[in-house]
């Protein structure tokens, strides 16, 4: 059976909910890392970015994207300098019990030669004309290897069965 | 991740990909599809997943796409399956050109989720214009509805040609938090 992609760490958020997910302790062995979120918060907004940091570090000076974004109806691109971010994430305001999807991945993410450079491909379905899909690139300027890795949604709440699955992938 | 099943049409056209009795003991699933349709026309055909074997109207989709020239979103309610539009070349096209589409549906047989289907796509033509030169796309789908998924038919309209192929995945979460 193919193992290329090694699940390291899930957590699913419980009833209370929670402001952030933290993975600690991320083995140094595999090659490149795979981020799975299954994800909804409490905001009212409509959606909402989830904000990523690494080593405990808060949020990075030297973090900047590149985006493309549809929404049923229109398309933009944009960047920014001074975050990274995982996607847009599903909230309350969105059709019940709809979770937004994202796959990030991390290549070479114990290697302290290069910096980090992230893709990300997310949507946040919604039972109505309007939802996100979103296409984008983060460059984390650093060149330590990521040992720990944060996200938030600016102080909303991750809702019960959110799910944040964290998996390795080995080079042949 | 581990691979379930594949289905290819080696031996000729068929009309839809059939994967039933799927197990319920991965947290997500994954198809990576490789299509073309028999039928011709110079708008790519659409591809869709009927789920558990029936059609209720609580679908709708979301489409981020380009065709070699501009950019483009659009937009479906009230559908009554899980699609990905302009992903299936046909026999208009190039010869041999055929579609590849990477299905992600994440936790399909959790009961307090609605069900999200996230799908990046792309074929090119090797020249044409659009609609016909090829698309590149990211689309959301999605059931709004919290039952599981056991059965998955992936269909286009009319035929897939031959040696068009769709494989089933698996893919299973960590025990450890790492909290």
């Amino acid at each position: 059976m193919s193992v290329f992609l090694q699940p390291i760490y899930t957590q699913t958020v419980g009833a209370g909910g929670t402001t952030v997910i933290s993975f600690n302790n991320i083995p140094q062995t595999f090659t490149d890392l795979q981020i799975v979120i299954s994800s909804r918060t409490n905001g009212t907004g409509g959606v909402r970015l989830i904000g990523a940091y690494f080593n405990g570090t808060g949020y990075p000076s030297n973090a900047s994207f590149r985006e493309l974004i549809g929404n049923g109806s229109s398309v933009s691109s944009s960047g920014n300098s001074a975050y990274s971010t995982f996607g847009y994430t599903n909230d309350a305001s969105q059709t019940a019990n709809t979770f937004s999807s994202h796959t990030i991945y991390i290549p070479n993410y114990a290697n302290t030669s290069n910096f980090k450079q992230l893709i990300i491909d997310s949507v946040s379905e919604n039972n109505a004309t309007t939802a996100r899909q979103y296409l984008a690139a983060n460059l984390w300027r650093y060149t330590n290897a990521i040992t720990s890795l944060q996200v938030d949604c600016g102080g909303e709440v991750f809702q019960q069965y959110t799910t944040f699955s964290l998996y390795g992938i080995t080079k042949g | 991740m581990f691979p379930l099943a594949s289905i290819n049409m080696n031996s000729g056209a068929a009309a839809s990909f059939n994967f039933t009795n799927i197990p319920s003991t991965f947290t997500h699933l994954q198809l990576r599809c490789f299509v073309r349709a028999t039928s011709s026309q110079s708008t790519p055909y659409d591809l869709t997943l009927t789920v558990n074997g029936t059609n209720p109207t609580e679908f709708a989709y979301h489409q981020l796409r380009g065709d070699g020239s501009s950019v483009s979103s659009a937009n479906l309610t009230s559908d009554n399956v899980f699609r990905i539009p302009l992903a299936v070349p046909d026999a208009f096209h190039t010869a041999n050109v055929f579609g590849n589409v990477v299905i992600d549906i994440l936790d399909y047989a959790n009961t307090n989720k609605s069900k999200t289907m996230r799908a990046i796509f792309g074929w090119d033509n090797n020249g044409g214009s659009s609609p016909s030169a090829g698309w590149t796309g990211l689309t959301s789908s999605g059931w709004f509805n919290t039952n599981a998924i056991n059965r998955l038919e992936i269909a286009t309209f009319g035929n897939f040609s031959q040696y068009s192929r769709v494989d089933l995945y698996g893919i299973s979460t960590s025990t450890a938090t790492g909290a």
